[in-house]
């Protein structure tokens, strides 16, 4: 339900951010235990472009290392895997959440409260990078 | 699996909700757990007599497991909640985290289960001692191999086990603990193990 105004907003204001097509729609940190040692933060992509584009990596400030995950339930076992890229082709939306795809924060500086900021910087295939600050909200909030 | 005759019963609030289906999983034969212990990070020990005289949920998982554990806690806590308005206060089940992680988890593992309910149990232990637990509610959880930064996955079962005032395995339950079918699935259940009681 995005689409049609963001469309709308590139033809008329071509910022640099959305000539490159790809556009953070959402992100956030649910919040965490205090003594967690690992964060997960969902982002929502929309590529605008007549072009598939490939998200190949992550870095988020405040972490020793981030990841790009995905967990799946086989046959009543959870597991997490590691990406190395997800394609997002044309004119497609993107949407991480719980039990799929997500960003894996590894070995937080410190514990995280809701408000914060943390800054993620996406790496695309085409060496581009994109940066948005993922607000830390209570899990609750999310849908 | 181990061969033991099971019924598969799914708990449908209406014939439209598909989604919103509990999978419970009731044993035909219990199946006592043997001995085991495990403890807190204070070093409280958790055994088969805490058990005893009240109903437990125990679940796996390990503390790095930001995506899914939460989820599955989070909902948990509502599903128990929820099982609080409907069952007597003495049979409000005990929910318990076991990680099968303990090396990295074993000094804040109770700090983790409470974040997500102030009477929730967080315990973990000797590998031996988590793998007779495992065994016993026919669980699995599997540590993968570590990455070059010495960081490693783990894999384990989404169900979680249903023990009775006894002891006995008696029921697994299948995410994602919607808390008003999970709440019926466990009130059913005690009424059944009452009726067999009595
Ligand atoms: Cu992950």
């Amino acid at each position: 339900m995005m689409f049609r105004p963001i469309v709308c907003a590139a033809m008329l204001i071509p910022l640099p951010a959305l000539a490159e097509s790809v556009t953070v729609v959402d992100a956030w940190v649910p919040m965490a235990p205090p003594t967690a040692m690992a964060h997960v933060a969902y982002i929502t992509l929309q590529n605008d472009g007549t072009e598939p584009r490939v998200l190949t990596g992550v870095n988020a400030d405040g972490y020793a290392m981030s990841h790009l995950h995905e967990s799946r339930e086989t046959e009543g076992v959870a597991t997490m895997t590691m990406l190395h890229q997800i394609e997002i082709p044309p004119g497609s939306i993107l949407m991480m959440k719980t039990g799929g795809l997500h960003i894996m924060l590894m070995r937080p500086e410190a514990p995280i409260a809701e408000g914060d900021l943390i800054t993620l910087s996406l790496t695309f295939a085409n060496d581009e990078t994109v940066t948005v600050d993922a607000p830390v909200k209570a899990r609750d909030a999310e849908s | 699996m181990r061969a033991v005759v099971i019924a598969i019963g799914v708990w449908v609030a209406s014939s439209l909700a598909v989604a919103a289906q509990v999978q419970g999983v009731e044993l035909d034969t219990p199946e006592p757990i043997p001995e085991f212990s495990l403890s807190d990070q204070d070093g409280q020990t958790f055994t088969p007599d805490d058990l005893e005289g009240n109903w437990t949920v125990i679940m796996f998982g390990f503390n790095s497991c930001p995506d899914v554990c939460p989820f599955t806690l989070g909902n948990l806590e509502h599903a128990i909640s929820e099982t609080a308005m409907r069952v007597r206060p003495d049979n409000v089940p005990n929910v318990v985290f076991v990680s099968v992680d303990p090396d990295r988890d074993a000094e804040v593992v109770s700090d983790y289960a409470l974040y997500f309910h102030p009477e929730f149990l967080g315990v973990t232990g000797a590998r031996d001692q988590i793998d007779t637990l495992v065994e016993a509610t026919d669980s699995f959880y599997r540590l993968m191999p570590p990455d070059s930064n010495g960081y490693y996955e783990v894999q384990h079962s989404s169900a979680v086990s249903v023990i009775d005032p006894e002891g006995n395995l008696r029921a697994k339950l299948q995410p994602p603990f919607d808390a008003g079918l999970t709440a019926e699935f466990l009130a059913r259940l005690q009424i059944a193990y009452r009726r067999e009681k009595s």
